[in-house]
C-alpha cells in the first residue's frame, strides 16, 4: 500500500514578475530578479496575488486574510539570492477529486541551469509560480492521473494557467513513515509511470530508503538525486523588506461562485457534457452564461466551441475586446439568414481584433438579383445544367451570387433570386 | 530650496576661475595628500562639472557606473547598474567626489575596518573615525566634502558623527528610500545624511526624503526640512536618558552632555530603558537578516570569484578567502540562529524583545517629546586598540535606542574631551522636530 502526495507547480498568466517590472513574454533581467546588491522588491505583482486566491478558491479552500513573505535559503546557481521568496498560505484545507488540498501559495521561480553546458538563464527567476500541495490522499498512478487531469481542467477554466505546463514534485511513501521525493515531472505520463516504477521497487524490495529522485522522461524511469531533503535546513524568516499583505480587499475581485453556477446551470439546461467541458476549460463560460441569454442556451453552447473557439485561437484574440450584445446581434442575423456566415465571420474578426465590426450591411433584395442575374447571365453552363434537373448546381451558382456581391448577399437570398431567375421546380427529383 | 553659502566651501574652491588657480592647484594637492594620508574614500570622481555642494557616498549605497566594493574583497570590480533612489535624488543638486570607505558591509563601529586600507579620525590620525560610515565623517571633518550620506543601522551615521565633530541625524525608519543599499539588518537600515552642521543635513535630508511607489518607504511626504528650521519649538520638552549618564559611559562625557543638554533646558527627571537587552536582542536579529541577504555572494554573479571543483566547493572558497571576519562572524551567528533548531530560542525571542523594547519606548514618549543622551559611551578608541568584538558591540548601547524604535535621532557636537570630539544625541518622534531642537541647540552652544 502507498501513499502519494503530490506539489503541482505552474505559472499564472501575469504580465510582469513577481518582485519587479520585468515582462514575463520575453526573455528578461534587472537588478532586482538578478539580485544585485542593494536592490530591493516592488510590491508583489496584484494579478499573481489574484490569480493565487483564485486557485484557492477553485480548489475549495479556505483562504488566508493576510499573508506573510518568507524566505527560504539555499545556495544554487539558478538562485539569484540565495534564497527563494514564498508566501505563506494563500488557501488551506481544500480539496478536489477527493484528494484533500493542504496549501495553495505563491512564490519565485529560479533561472534556468543547464547542467551540461553550466549555463543559468536568469530570465525564468522572478517569475510568479503557485504551488498546490496535496495531503498523501493518492493510493494508484491511476488516481494521480485523474486529480492532474482535473486540475489542468480546472486551470484552463479560470484561464490562470499560462504556458501550459505543470511541474510536479511526487512524495511516495510506504507508511512507515520513509519517503521517496521524485522532483520535476512534467507530464501525466511521467507522473504515472514514476508512480509505478516506485510502486515496483517497493514490491521486490519491501523496505524504502529516504531518497530524492529525478525522473528521466526519456527512459521512464527515476534516478536518485541525493539522500531525502529532511537533511536540508531552509532557514525560513519573513523578509523583513515586504510588509505583510492584507488579501480582503482582493477577495471581491476573485469570483469563482459565478463560473461553478454557470456550470451547473449547463448541466441543468441538458447541454451535453463534452460541449461543457470545452467550455469551461476554453475560459468561455462566463461569456457563454452572458451569451445565452439572448439566444438559446444549446446554439449558443454549440457556436462557442464550434466557431469561436477557432477564431480566438486564429485572431490569437481575447473575448474581452468583442462586445456581448455585437456577437449575439450578428449571431442572430445569421441565424435569420439575414446576414451571409462569411459576412459574419468577417465581422465577427473585426471585433475580436477590437475593431468596429463594418456597417456597410447587407444588399436589399432587389440588389442581390441584379448580381444573380450577372450570375445566370455568365453561368450559361451550369444554369442549362440546373434546367436539366442537377440540383447540385444550385449549390454551386448560390455561392457564385454570395462570393460576386463580396459576402454581402446572405444564402437564403441568393437562392431565392436564382430559383426566381430560373423556374425549376424542386419538389421533384431531378438528379 | 537654495543652498546655504556656507555650504558650499569645497564647491566654491573647485569653481575657482584662472586667477586662483594656484590656490586651486594648492587645495587640490591638500586634498590628495589628506586623502591619501586619512583615507575617507574608496574611489574618488572626476567630476566634469560643478553642480551644487560637493558629496561623498558611502560605499555600500549603489551609484550607477562607479565601483561599490562595500569595501569587501568578495565584491572588487563590481560595478552597479542602477542608482540608489537616494543617489538619484541628489545627483542634479550635488558634485560627487567618491565613494566613501567604511567598515566592510557596514559591520563595525569603528569605521576602521575596510578591506581596503584604515580610515582615519580627522582630529587624531591614531583613532577610528567611527562607524561604520567613518570615511563620511572624516570626509567632512577634512573639509574635502560639503555633504554626505552615511547608511545608519544601529548607530552607523551618529558614531562617526559624534566621534569626528560632525553631524549626522538617522531618519524615522521608512523616511529614505533603501534601493541601492547594500542590506545589514533590512527591518532597520536607513539612509542618513551627514554634515558640518545641522542645516547641511536637513538641507540633504529634503532631497532624499519621502517618495511614492517604494515599498521601503511608509513615509511618503516629500518637504523641505530647512523652512521651518530656524523657528524654535514653541513647546517642547525634554528628558535625560537616566543610563546614558551612568556606568559604563565615560563620567567625563556624562559631565559635559548633562552641561550642554541644559542649553535646551532639558530635565533631568531621568527615564529608564532596558538597553543591555536590546543590544543582545539586535546582535540577534541583524545577524540573522544579514546572513540572509549575504547568501547572494557566492561568486556567480559578480564581485570576485575562486573557481572550485564543484558549485559548493566554489561558495565556500569566495566565501572564505574574499569576506572579512567580522562579516563572516556575523554570517555564521546569523546562520545559527535562524536554524529550526534554535529559531525560536533566538531570532523569535530576540524580534520579540525589540517589539517589546519598541512599544515600552512608546509608552515613554507619551509623556516627553524628546530623550537626551551622548552618542557613544566613549571617546574614539585608538586604531587596534579593541580586538574583542564584544567591547565594540557594547559601544552601540545608546545609538541603538532610536534605531530599535525605528525613531529619528541625530548627533550634533557639543564640545570636546580629551581634545577628541563629543557628540549629543537627541531622539524624537518625528524629523522636522528633531532637527528644530537640534538647530536649537547648536545656536546656544555657538553663543559662547
Amino acid at each position: 500500500m502507498i501513499k502519494v502526495g503530490l506539489e503541482v507547480h505552474f505559472h499564472p498568466a501575469t504580465s510582469s514578475k513577481l518582485f519587479c517590472r520585468c515582462p514575463t513574454s520575453e526573455e528578461s533581467v534587472c537588478e532586482i530578479c538578478a539580485a544585485h546588491p542593494g536592490a530591493k522588491p516592488l510590491e508583489p505583482n496584484k494579478t499573481a496575488l489574484l490569480k493565487t486566491i483564485l486557485v484557492a478558491k477553485a480548489l475549495r479552500c479556505k483562504v488566508s486574510p493576510q499573508i506573510t513573505f518568507l524566505r527560504k535559503h539555499y545556495f544554487y546557481p539558478d538562485l539569484p539570492a540565495g534564497f527563494q521568496r514564498t508566501s505563506t498560505p494563500v488557501g488551506t484545507q481544500g480539496s478536489l477529486e477527493g484528494i484533500r488540498i493542504r496549501e495553495v501559495h505563491v512564490e519565485e521561480d529560479a533561472g534556468r541551469y543547464d547542467l551540461k553546458k553550466g549555463t543559468v538563464d536568469y530570465s525564468r527567476a522572478g517569475h510568479p509560480l503557485i504551488e498546490i500541495v496535496t495531503e498523501p490522499d493518492i493510493c494508484s498512478a491511476r488516481e494521480a492521473e485523474k486529480f492532474i487531469r482535473s486540475l489542468r481542467d480546472l486551470l484552463e477554466c479560470f484561464g490562470v494557467w499560462s504556458d501550459k505546463t505543470l511541474r510536479t514534485d511526487i512524495n511516495i511513501s510506504a507508511g512507515d513513515g520513509k519517503k521517496i521525493e521524485v522532483k520535476e515531472v512534467s507530464t501525466i505520463k511521467g507522473i504515472i509511470r514514476a508512480i509505478e516504477y516506485e510502486k515496483e521497487i517497493l514490491q521486490k524490495r519491501s523496505y524504502l530508503t529516504e531518497v530524492t529522485k529525478h525522473y528521466d522522461e526519456k527512459k521512464g524511469i527515476t534516478v536518485p538525486l541525493r539522500e531525502k531533503e529532511s537533511a536540508v535546513e531552509y532557514r525560513y524568516i519573513p523578509d523583513p523588506d515586504i510588509p505583510s499583505i492584507d488579501l480582503v480587499p482582493l477577495f471581491p475581485l476573485v469570483d469563482v461562485d459565478s463560473v461553478f453556477r454557470i456550470k451547473e446551470r449547463m448541466e441543468r439546461e441538458g447541454i451535453p457534457s463534452k460541449l461543457i467541458r470545452t467550455i469551461m476549460v476554453s475560459g468561455l463560460a462566463v461569456f457563454y452564461s452572458r451569451l445565452s441569454e439572448y439566444t438559446p442556451p444549446l446554439k449558443a453552447a454549440q457556436w462557442i466551441s464550434s466557431s469561436l473557439i477557432g477564431e480566438l485561437k486564429r485572431e490569437n484574440a481575447s473575448i474581452e475586446h468583442a462586445e456581448l450584445h455585437e456577437i449575439a446581434r450578428l449571431l442572430i442575423q445569421q441565424e435569420k439568414g439575414q446576414i451571409s456566415k462569411v459576412q459574419f465571420t468577417r465581422a465577427l474578426r473585426r471585433m475580436l481584433k477590437g475593431e468596429k465590426p463594418s456597417t456597410t450591411g447587407l444588399l436589399s433584395y432587389s440588389e442581390v438579383k441584379e448580381v444573380a442575374l450577372k450570375v445566370v447571365r455568365s453561368e450559361q453552363k451550369a444554369v442549362d445544367k440546373l434546367m436539366k434537373g442537377k440540383k447540385s448546381v444550385l449549390h454551386y451558382l448560390i455561392g457564385q451570387v454570395i462570393k460576386t456581391s463580396g459576402g454581402k448577399a446572405t444564402h437564403k437570398q441568393a437562392e431565392q433570386a436564382i430559383l426566381e431567375l430560373i423556374p425549376v421546380d424542386l419538389s421533384k427529383k431531378l438528379d | 530650496m537654495s543652498c546655504s553659502k556656507k555650504l558650499m566651501k569645497t564647491r566654491d574652491i573647485l569653481l575657482m576661475d584662472k586667477e586662483d588657480l594656484e590656490d586651486r592647484i594648492h587645495y587640490q594637492l591638500e586634498l590628495a595628500k589628506r586623502a591619501e594620508e586619512y583615507h575617507p574614500f574608496v574611489w574618488t570622481s572626476e567630476p566634469d562639472k560643478v553642480l551644487g555642494p560637493s558629496i561623498g557616498i558611502k560605499d555600500t549605497i549603489a551609484v550607477k557606473g562607479a565601483p561599490m566594493t562595500c569595501c569587501s574583497r568578495i565584491l572588487q570590480g563590481h560595478v552597479p547598474v542602477y542608482d540608489a533612489t537616494a543617489y538619484a535624488r541628489v545627483k542634479e543638486h550635488t558634485t560627487l567626489l567618491g565613494k566613501t570607505s567604511c567598515d566592510s558591509f557596514a559591520c563595525g563601529s569603528s569605521g576602521a575596518t575596510s578591506d581596503f586600507g584604515v580610515t582615519r579620525n580627522a582630529h587624531d590620525p591614531l583613532r577610528v573615525p567611527g562607524g561604520s560610515s567613518g570615511g563620511s565623517a572624516t570626509a567632512l571633518a577634512l573639509g574635502l566634502v560639503d555633504l554626505a550620506l552615511g547608511t545608519d543601522t544601529f548607530g552607523s551615521v551618529r558614531a562617526p558623527a559624534s566621534f569626528s565633530g560632525v553631524v549626522g541625524l538617522r531618519p524615522s525608519y521608512g523616511l529614505v528610500s533603501r534601493k541601492g543599499l547594500v542590506d545589514l539588518c533590512m527591518s532597520m537600515d536607513t539612509i542618513g545624511p551627514m554634515a558640518r552642521d545641522v542645516y547641511g543635513v536637513a538641507y540633504l535630508l529634503s532631497m532624499i526624503a519621502g517618495g511614492k511607489g517604494d515599498l521601503t518607504v511608509s513615509i511618503t511626504q516629500q518637504k523641505d526640512y530647512t523652512s521651518q528650521l530656524e523657528k524654535p519649538l514653541a513647546h517642547k520638552h525634554v528628558l535625560l536618558l537616566k543610563e546614558g549618564f551612568e556606568d559604563p559611559v565615560d563620567p567625563r562625557i556624562a559631565r559635559l552632555v548633562e552641561k550642554e543638554a541644559d542649553k535646551i533646558n532639558a530635565e533631568t527627571s531621568e527615564i529608564s530603558l532596558s538597553l543591555e537587552q536590546v543590544v543582545k536582542a539586535y546582535y540577534v536579529v541583524m545577524s540573522a537578516e544579514f546572513a540572509s541577504s549575504m547568501q547572494r555572494y557566492d561568486g556567480i554573479r559578480y564581485g570576485k570569484s575562486k573557481d572550485g571543483k564543484t558549485f559548493e566547493d566554489q561558495v565556500v572558497s569566495t566565501r572564505t578567502q574574499f569576506l572579512s571576519e567580522e562579516v563572516k562572524r556575523r554570517i555564521l551567528v546569523g546562520t545559527a540562529v535562524t536554524m529550526a533548531e534554535y529559531k525560536e530560542k533566538y531570532y523569535s525571542k530576540a524580534k520579540k524583545a525589540i517589539e517589546r523594547f519598541k512599544q515600552s519606548l512608546k509608552t515613554t514618549l507619551q509623556s516627553t517629546d524628546f530623550i537626551v543622551c551622548p552618542t557613544m559611551p566613549c571617546v574614539p578608541w585608538k586604531i587596534g586598540e579593541i580586538q574583542d568584538p564584544l567591547k565594540e558591540y557594547a559601544s552601540d548601547l545608546l545609538t541603538g535606542i532610536a534605531s530599535a524604535a525605528g525613531l529619528p535621532a541625530i548627533s550634533v557636537p557639543c564640545g570636546t574631551v580629551q581634545g577628541l570630539p563629543i557628540g549629543l544625541q537627541i531622539i524624537g518622534k518625528d524629523d522636522e522636530s528633531v532637527l528644530r531642537v537640534a538647530r536649537e541647540y547648536e545656536k546656544e552652544r555657538d553663543k559662547e
